[in-house]
């Protein structure tokens, strides 16, 4: 594997990765190799970011200092959970408060929120904007919630959130508050510019959603667009177990399960009801085998190999895992981490095989894979 | 928010030696803000420099470095780390500058100095009017093709010097991007270097600092894998520079994130561009904006050799395999254009199934695998073979016109070349024949140059992957049409194939000796594809064996269908020739529906100038341009008035001025070959050079025999009128002869008599001979003067008395004329010629005797003196000889009969030669050079009668 693919992993992290990637594996070794992945802890990177603040009696003492009302038996119950690797905060407003019990800068915090959630701090939130201005000014979490109540527009001054601005833009001016009024009035005057969605999110999300709701643009009879409830049949359903075969899952299949859309939420975020979230965005790339548009010209020459030594499959493979860490990262979303159970199948469906027969895309390995991980049968073993 | 204050208009900066004011504000970045500034000539106090200032002044949105008082900039403790990475970054940025500087003088802005000052450090830097290209776009593409394309190149030789040094901009974008100057003399310079790493840098991961430019910016910076930063990220930016000029703005990151990358095939300024220009654009495009870094341009080199690629696609130079592939379908379109007898290659649906056997194994394949498989398997050139009008021309152009529109880089380029026009060209008419299409760079001079670039292109061959093909197939048509010694063109051909770029196929009726092919052969079409055909226009398939055999030819096939449709009836013909007729009458009929006048017009076009056109160009061996048919044409034209051909062509009589027009030749000319023959009736064709020849060898062969039965018909016209008039004149002169006969024809002299009289006059004018002979001798001193006054005696005998006698009797007879030659007879002058030799001995003697006596006596001027007068007599009594015998037997020569003719033949061989080859002036008839002569003589006679050596006594 070329070494820039690799380049900064942690040993395990590579070795993860390499094994998701290997050539020509199928969906049963593969589920094999999955389960002996050591999947990254809460605890791991509760260590990564602060070694020393992250010891179980500073944590509870954090979080019972924050809310007084709060059960320290209770908060010391979690954070053992935390800590043995149990289960891990999904809330965010959890994890937005670890930021500041664990004393992060505004970086680090964006780092921890991107390890442990789908993605780092979320400039254009108004909220989590005050937040990181908090966590600048060396604030504690009460302080900074109730920052919020002083600084949030009290009436819904934004008529229309726009899709056209974006985080980066956001984030480089926000970088420049210094006082409390001029975020409140930074809060104010940005009004349109801000809001919950990821816009370039959206954007990569009705793109991937066109392509797949037109079908084979070469099929002889013409077809009827495809629907969400199509869509999702076709690409993002399989057969799931019912919901209470769902809690006799381990771990790894509850987490890769954890945010699945289906057809409601689908349809929701194609009206921008609700925000794109990052699984939703990793599943459509692989639907759309990497957001290929399907063309009458065959011979299309994707890649220019004057010296043909690397096979289609490999050079697919590389392309499919950049371009995706690429969107991922421009999104504002986390990027691939081999030791996600989710992300480490993802890994796997990128790499197709590497007989040409086999006609196998991104979508199809993906469905060999679910069918294996979640077939009555695999639940029955468990 | 940015609260940088920036120095207000007019500050002063006293630097050392160069007290600089600040003038203007252009811009600020993450770690400077940059003013326009000036200083006054240390010299020339009203004159200033032009300069620009980069103050180093980080941002910090924390508010930890701000200006402050006197302005200076300040930082506190909070932002000193921050203020040393900039620091870092601001010198590294001026570090490298310098270097490149240093190599490249020219190349780069100037960097004058770097100084302290208010607590920071300020770069002055070359004013150099620049402007940027982010400023320049607008938004928009560039105002033209060719000049993205340009200025991309200058920026790769700006980046070069980047590499060169193994160092990287990483920052590349529009913004960074200024142009310098305009037009040709415009270049572009790349500024701001804060991010400029070495690679060593990058692979160590020292100190990286990164700018990142949504669009601009390689995936493998933007995600963080920085082992596959090199040189092709920068080349990433340049291709996203490189695409925002073609489109306006660089590629999005919806673009970026898909599997094919961007190709800009929807910019402006392709919408007129041939698919070649559209291909290279996107080739460029896709491969620099890959997302994987080791798939794009390695080099900049690499990427500026398919710019140029680009360029010479843009203006049609260079060889390449897409200028020929290009020529290849452009010469094609053209010929069907110019030529409506070749349109119905255009209509695919129309066409007679083509198919093709391989004489080697027996597989059959349709035209279509038949040509891949040619282009899959190198070897030996492919011979074509098949009868006249099996389709062979069809072949060849339809493969040509079916490649597909769009350009591919994978697939072999496809070119035509008629053979019929062949002719010795040192060795290269093929070749020759293909550089016609190509234009070139100016790298190429010479037309030998060209022949080497062209001959190293069809030298590789294609590969991609695990597979090649042939970089062009040639399709060389007509080698049987090919005419004189085609040896020179047979050792083309060999030459050719040995190059491992090139395939061709020819199509021929025959396979020449010893030319190493594989041998394939066009199919006739089957009983089942005639029916079709017949049964689509509602025809009745011929019951003649013969003719349903000859339909099996397309060509005849098409012909009979369309004289079916111009007849509105079933054909009704029995053999090629009545097919052929009536297919031609048809032609004409068709012309008539303008007219009568253009129903006779087109008649004579296609029965009487075009075969003679076939015919001229059967007997020249090669296509006819105007000049050479122009006097053709009009020699017909000028028969059609005549009764010549009234009578050859009876059905034109009355109708000749119809037919001439009252036009010039040239107008003529143009309507009857130009306007008909070419481009109504189809039945000419015409090539780029202006040639014409004959749509189809069947028809010329057709239309010579036509012009043979023309000639004859004409011949035998002439000959009818001949003989009338000839008839005419011999009764004429069956009266005159009567007439002549029994009133004026002159009486013979006796043969006998006349014979023995010319015999004489023979014999004596060779004696004269001798007598001169002799005497020439005498004076040469070859002889004594005894010996030549004995000649002189011995030759000097008078005529015979029978010939006197004849000669008397003639004289009293009733005869006018010498018998055989039916002429005159001179007399008088016959006796002068027979007294000739007698009176020479009775003179000459003298002469002999006195020259004799001078000899002795070696009186030599007295000689000399003799010796010359004497020479005058002699000389001019030989030309009077000469011309007596001319006056006297000269006319009766002819009408000798043989016998007698040889005798006279016979005497002649004893006539001395130096008499025989006399040629005295007979420019003003013979009579005055006969009175001439004699006055010679007598002259010479009377100076030596003067000289007194003649009166002294001397014995004989």
């Amino acid at each position: 594997m070329p070494e820039d693919m690799t380049g900064g992993m942690t040993v395990i992290s590579k070795r993860a990765f390499e094994n998701a990637a290997a050539l020509d594996l199928s969906a049963g070794n593969a589920a094999q190799i999955l389960a002996t992945i050591p999947a990254r802890s809460f605890s791991d990177i509760l260590m990564r970011f602060a070694p020393e603040e992250a010891g179980r009696e500073k944590l509870v003492d954090g979080l019972c200092g924050n809310d007084p009302s709060r059960s320290r038996a209770s908060m010391d119950k979690k954070v053992r959970g935390w800590l043995s690797g149990k289960y891990q905060p999904t809330a965010r407003e959890d994890l937005l408060e670890l930021c500041f019990i664990l004393k992060l800068s505004v970086e680090e915090a964006d780092a921890f929120l991107a390890a442990t959630s789908e993605e780092g701090m979320h400039w254009r939130d108004p909220k989590e904007l005050t937040y990181a201005f908090a966590l600048r000014k060396g604030m504690t979490y009460p302080e900074a919630t109730a920052l919020l109540t002083r600084v949030i527009p009290k009436e819904n001054v934004k008529t229309k959130e726009t899709r056209e601005a974006f985080t980066s833009v956001v984030q480089r001016e926000a970088a420049g508050l210094e006082t409390e009024g001029e975020l409140k009035q930074y809060l104010l005057d940005a009004g349109e510019k801000l809001g919950t969605f990821h816009n370039r999110a959206y954007q990569q999300f009705t793109e991937f959603l066109s392509l797949l709701e037109q079908p084979h643009a070469v099929s002889v009879e013409k077809e009827d667009n495809f629907t969400v409830r199509r869509i999702v049949e076709t690409y993002l359903d399989n057969r799931f177990p019912s919901d209470w075969d769902k809690k006799k899952l381990d771990d790894k299949r509850r987490g890769i399960l954890a945010g699945w859309p289906e057809e409601v939420a689908l349809s929701r975020m194609k009206t921008g009801k609700i925000d794109v979230n990052r699984k939703t965005l990793i599943l459509l790339f692989l639907a759309t085998d990497g957001g290929e548009e399907i063309t009458d010209d065959w011979q299309e020459d994707v890649y220019w190999d004057e010296d043909g030594e690397e096979s289609d499959a490999d050079a697919d493979f590389r392309s499919s895992y950049i371009r995706m860490n690429q969107m991922l990262s421009s999104c504002g979303y986390r990027m691939l981490d081999p030791r996600s159970p989710f992300d480490w199948v993802v890994i796997y469906c990128l790499r197709v095989s590497s007989d040409p027969d086999a006609m196998e895309g991104l979508s199809e390995r993906l469905s060999e894979m679910l069918e294996v991980l979640f077939s009555a049968s695999s639940l029955e073993t468990e | 928010m940015d609260h940088r204050a920036a120095l207000p208009v007019g500050s002063e900066l006293s630097f050392p030696g160069m007290a600089c004011r600040i003038e203007g504000y252009l811009g600020r970045g993450s770690n400077a803000i940059v003013y326009e500034a000036s200083y006054q000539d240390t010299t020339s106090q009203n004159r200033k420099h032009r300069i620009l200032v980069k103050e180093l002044f980080p941002f910090d949105g924390h508010g930890h470095i701000w200006r402050g008082e006197n302005g200076a900039v300040r930082r506190d403790a909070e932002g000193e780390e921050l203020w040393r990475t900039h620091l870092l970054s601001f010198e590294r940025g001026n570090d490298v500058h310098l270097q490149l500087l240093a190599l490249q003088p020219g190349r780069l802005g100037g960097n004058i100095n770097t100084f302290p000052m208010n607590d920071t450090i300020y770069t002055i830097l070359d004013d150099s009017g620049s402007r940027s290209l982010e400023k320049e776009l607008a938004g928009k593409p560039a105002r033209d093709l060719r000049t993205a394309v340009i200025r991309c190149m200058r920026l790769l030789d700006c980046l070069e010097i980047f590499h060169r040094q193994d160092f990287l901009h990483l920052d590349i974008s529009l913004d960074n991007a200024l142009l310098i100057g305009e037009g040709e003399q415009e270049r572009v310079m790349l500024i701001d270097y804060n991010s400029v790493h070495s690679r060593a840098e990058i692979q160590n991961k020292e100190a990286l600092y990164f700018s990142a430019k949504e669009g601009f910016t390689a995936p493998e910076v933007q995600t963080g894998m920085y082992q596959g930063i090199s040189f092709c990220t920068d080349l990433f930016s340049v291709t996203a520079v490189f695409y925002a000029m073609l489109l306006g703005k660089p590629p999005s990151v919806l673009q970026l994130n898909r599997k094919n990358p961007p190709d800009a095939q929807d910019s402006p300024l392709l919408a007129d561009a041939p698919s070649t220009v559209r291909e290279q654009v996107k080739k460029i495009t896709r491969r620099g904006l890959c997302a994987l870094p080791d798939k794009r341009y390695p080099s900049c080199a690499a990427m500026k050799k398919d710019l140029e690629e680009l360029l010479n696609r843009l203006t049609g130079l260079g060889v390449s395999h897409a200028a020929l592939w290009e020529a290849g379908r452009r010469s094609v379109q053209r010929l069907v254009k110019r030529n409506p007898s070749l349109t119905y290659l255009e209509k695919e649906a129309e066409l007679y199934p083509l198919r093709v056997t391989w004489e080697e194994n027996g597989e059959a394949l349709g035209l279509d695998a038949f040509m891949e498989d040619v282009s899959t398997h190198r070897g030996l050139p492919v011979l074509l073979e098949g009868v006249g009008g099996i389709g062979k021309s069809t072949a060849l152009l339809r493969t040509v016109l079916s490649t597909p529109s769009a350009y591919s880089a994978r697939n072999p380029a496809i070119m035509y070349v008629p053979l019929y026009e062949w002719r010795e060209s040192g060795g290269h008419f093929i070749l020759d024949q293909i550089l016609r299409e190509l234009r070139f760079d100016a790298n190429t001079r010479t037309v030998e140059d060209a022949r080497h670039v062209l001959t190293e292109q069809l030298s590789k061959p294609i590969s991609y992957k695990n597979e090649s093909c042939p970089a062009l197939l040639l399709l060389l048509d007509g080698l049987n049409e090919a005419a004189g010694d085609t040896a020179g063109l047979l050792r083309e051909i060999e030459r050719l194939s040995q190059l491992s770029g090139l395939s061709m196929v020819i199509a021929s009726r025959v396979c020449p000796d010893g030319l190493p092919v594989r041998k394939a052969r066009l199919d006739l079409l089957t009983d089942g594809d005639v029916q079709t055909a017949l049964g689509h226009h509602g025809l009745l398939l011929p019951e003649n064996g013969e003719m349903r055999e000859l339909l099996r030819t397309p060509l005849m096939l098409s012909l009979f269908i369309q004289t079916a449709i111009g007849q509105n009836a079933q054909v009704q013909c029995e053999t090629e020739k009545q097919l052929v007729d009536a297919y031609l009458s048809v032609l004409c009929d068709k012309a008539g529906q303008d007219g009568q006048q253009a129903r006779y017009q087109a008649e004579a076009a296609v029965r009487l100038i075009l075969p003679a056109i076939a015919q001229a160009a059967r007997k020249q061996g090669a296509s006819l341009n105007d000049q050479s048919l122009l006097s053709a044409v009009v020699r017909c034209r000028k028969m059609i008035d005549t009764r010549t051909l009234a009578r050859a062509f009876p059905e034109w009589i009355g109708h000749g001025a119809e037919i001439t027009g009252d036009v010039s030749d040239e107008a003529w000319y143009g309507l009857m070959v130009q306007d008909i023959l070419w481009k109504r009736l189809g039945l000419l064709m015409r090539d780029e050079t202006g040639a014409y020849h004959i749509r189809h060898q069947i028809l010329q062969e057709h239309l010579i025999q036509l012009n043979t039965a023309n000639r004859a018909s004409v011949r035998k016209a002439r000959f009818r009128t001949g003989a009338v008039c000839a008839i005419a004149l011999s009764c004429l002169a069956c009266v005159l002869l009567l007439c002549y006969e029994l009133w004026l024809k002159p009486k013979p002299y006796d043969e006998t008599m006349s014979a023995l009289v010319l015999d004489t006059a023979l014999t004596q004018y060779t004696c004269a001979g001798l007598q001169y002979e002799a005497m020439v001798s005498l004076l040469d001193g070859k002889i004594s003067p005894e010996t030549c006054a004995s000649e002189i005696r011995q030759w000097g005998l008078p005529a015979s008395l029978s010939a006197q006698t004849a000669l008397n009797a003639m004289q009293e007879s009733e005869g006018t004329v010498i018998p055989w030659s039916n002429a005159a007879f001179d007399f008088e002058r016959c006796l002068s010629l027979l007294a000739l030799p007698q009176m020479r001995a009775e003179s000459y003697p003298a002469y002999i005797r006195a020259y004799g006596r001078l000899l002795k006596d070696s009186r030599a001027e007295e000689k000399a003196e003799f010796a010359a007068a004497l020479s005058e007599l002699i000389e001019a009594d030989a030309d009077l000889a000469w011309l007596l015998d001319r006056a006297v037997s000269y006319p009766h020569i002819t009408g000798m009969q043989e016998e007698r003719k040889m005798a006279y033949e016979i005497g002649l061989l004893s006539l001395p030669a130096v008499q025989e080859s006399r040629s005295p002036d007979l420019s003003r008839g013979l009579d005055y050079a006969i009175q001439k002569a004699e006055e010679r003589s007598r002259e010479a006679q009377r100076t030596l009668a003067k000289m007194p050596v003649i009166y002294e006594e001397g014995t004989e």
